[in-house]
């Protein structure tokens, strides 16, 4: 059941292109791979929420990998250890974990709920990461996926691993793909096995009530991103 | 202390809009009445909506722009929330909108045989069959309230859009047989999607236009509009609102009436206990 917790700040720091924010709820949550969080920014003039997904959890620790793209995110980017935050969660579906062969693709942040993933996943899993340069990723951030997969790295300038887009490097010898990044990215994945990828709107309640985040699948239906998702069958949507 | 609205006894003065926290299914599954007075669930019309396509939010500096288009499953499917509205410890009332007044005085005469809803807030700001918006219409607007009056027996509001010129269609809604008003939907806007604007930074037009009408009307008012804080609602109260109503910023807090409240409290404690 979601809940609002009075975080505390215990990391908060620069990794890579990236920020690795880690926050101490004081009691046990339980939480699944693909779900999020809503983080309150406490500045009068920005309302909504911003929605986080779990990149790693620890007893009574949650850390998030976010990018710094607004205002928003800045104001995240800039609270220090011990900052109170405000956070809401856990919301969301979360990505089914019966594949045995899997492949997790991630563009830049997308990488994020990647780990988690990862973690709960049984069997064979492989990383398939993707982002504008090399510099994007911390090594220590790297390494860390790499102890729980296998790890393919593509870069579109080519600084760093092989060049291009992740989706010119996916392959059909997997069971399932589980992917995250940006919705070119999430659109271009043309393989015959299931996809299962976790997308984004903006979110207002985070939990199902004012279908505010409604996305439309290939139906023709609304489907709330924060509660019949953020994980969908990506073949129902494209 | 209790709060009155023709009749219908609030224990305390917050009220949910309507919209923000749809039927009540997910939030009172989370959290509880804490703090409420009164719940009124989104609205619902005759047949079911789809609503307007995505995106249909957008933040703005202090506000935010909704076009949910009215998205909901029809009058039918929503009786079904009975349990849920039973089961709350208290008072719910309905909102409906509709496009003729066929479908208004239909809701009507359904809502008319339901014991667990106090009463009707009629939502005008649904476009009519022409697309026009029927609370841009004095004369439409006394027609619409004259055709729920009829087939409705217990307290009705009447939800109206912010005008200027408040009185100019405060006064058909009154006339067609309103017992109470809530005052303001949405502020009209348009940032890169055209929708409703709510939250603080309507908050300050808002009170003009409450301030305009409150020694004119002598109905119970809601206040609604950008709510945020103990001393928003205050604000409302001392300019004569008999119960404030908090949409936007269950988005901010979802446990924001709870937080609201216990400081409302407080204050108004010891405001009475300076009278006594
Ligand atoms: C379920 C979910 C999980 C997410 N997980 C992560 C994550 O793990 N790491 C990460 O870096 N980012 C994640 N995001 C995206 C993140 O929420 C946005 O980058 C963030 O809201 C931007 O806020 P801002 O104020 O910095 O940007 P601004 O551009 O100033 O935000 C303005 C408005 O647009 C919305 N918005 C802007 N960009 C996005 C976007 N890409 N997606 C959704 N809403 C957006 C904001 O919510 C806000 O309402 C996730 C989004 C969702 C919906
Ligand atoms: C997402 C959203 C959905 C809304 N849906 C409705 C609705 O269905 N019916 C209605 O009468 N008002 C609706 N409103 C308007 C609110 O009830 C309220 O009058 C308005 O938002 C101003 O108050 P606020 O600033 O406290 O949100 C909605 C508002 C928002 C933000
Ligand atoms: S954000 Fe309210 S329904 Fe998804």
């Amino acid at each position: 059941m979601p809940k609002i917790y009075n975080g505390e700040i215990v990391e908060n720091r620069p990794i890579g292109g990236l920020f690795l924010l880690t926050v101490s709820i004081g009691e046990m949550v339980s939480v699944e791979p693909g779900q999020f969080f809503l983080i309150r920014i406490d500045r009068e003039d920005i309302i909504l929420r911003r929605a986080f997904s779990i990149f790693d959890a620890d007893r009574d620790k949650l850390s998030f990998l976010y990018r710094v793209v607004g205002k928003g995110t800045r104001w995240l980017s800039e609270r220090e250890v011990g900052y109170k935050l405000n956070i809401f969660g856990p919301l969301g579906n979360s990505f089914s974990l019966d594949s045995e062969r899997s492949l997790l693709v991630g563009g830049g942040s997308g990488m994020a709920p990647l780990y988690y993933l990862g973690k709960s996943l049984k069997g064979d899993i492989k990383f398939l990461l993707g982002a504008q340069t090399g510099s994007f990723w911390d090594r220590e951030l790297l390494l860390r996926y790499a102890e729980i997969g296998d790890l393919e790295i593509v870069t579109e300038d080519g600084s760093l691993g092989k060049r291009g887009l992740v989706t010119q490097y996916i392959d059909n010898s997997y069971k399932k793909i589980y992917a995250c990044g940006p919705i070119e990215m999430l659109k271009s994945i043309r393989v015959d096995i299931p996809v299962e990828g976790s997308l984004e709107t903006t979110i207002a309640c985070g939990f199902g009530a004012c279908r505010g985040c409604v996305i439309e699948t290939r139906g023709g239906e609304y489907r709330r991103v924060c509660k019949d998702g953020p994980v969908f069958n990506l073949k129902e949507i494209f | 202390m209790s709060w009155n609205l023709c009749g219908i006894e609030l224990r305390t003065p917050l009220v949910t809009a309507s919209g923000p926290l749809g039927w009540g299914e997910e939030f009172f599954e989370i959290f509880s009445t804490r703090g409420l007075g009164l719940f009124i669930p989104k609205t619902v019309t005759y047949n079911p909506k789809i609503g307007n396509p995505p995106p249909r939010i957008e933040e703005t500096i202090g506000g935010v722009i909704n076009s949910i288009g009215l998205e909901n499953e029809g009058i039918y499917k929503w009786l079904k929330l009975e349990p849920l509205y039973r089961s709350l410890d208290i008072p719910v009332m309905a909102s409906i909108a509709g496009s003729t007044l066929d479908e208004i005085s239909k809701l009507g005469e359904i809502i008319n045989k339901l014991d667990y809803i106090v009463g009707i807030e009629l939502n005008l700001s649904c476009p009519n069959v022409k697309g026009e918006n029927w609370s841009n219409n004095p004369s439409s607007i006394f027609e619409v309230t004259y055709t729920l009056r009829k087939v409705y027996n217990k307290p009705i509001f009447v939800k109206l859009a912010p005008k200027d010129t408040p009185m100019l269609y405060i006064k058909p809604a009154i006339d067609g047989g309103a017992d109470g008003l809530t005052l303001f939907n949405t502020f009209p806007a348009y940032k890169t999607i055209s929708g409703g604007l709510s939250g603080p930074a309507i908050r300050p037009i808002y009170m003009r236009l409450f301030r305009e009408v409150k020694d004119k009307v002598d109905v119970p008012i809601m206040a609604s509009g950008g709510v945020f804080s103990a001393s928003d609602v205050l604000e409302y109260l001392n300019l004569g609102a008999n119960a404030v109503q908090i949409g936007t910023a269950f988005f901010k807090d979802p446990d924001i009436a709870e937080r609201i409240y216990e400081e409302l409290e407080s204050f108004l404690e010891v405001k009475n206990r300076d009278r006594k």
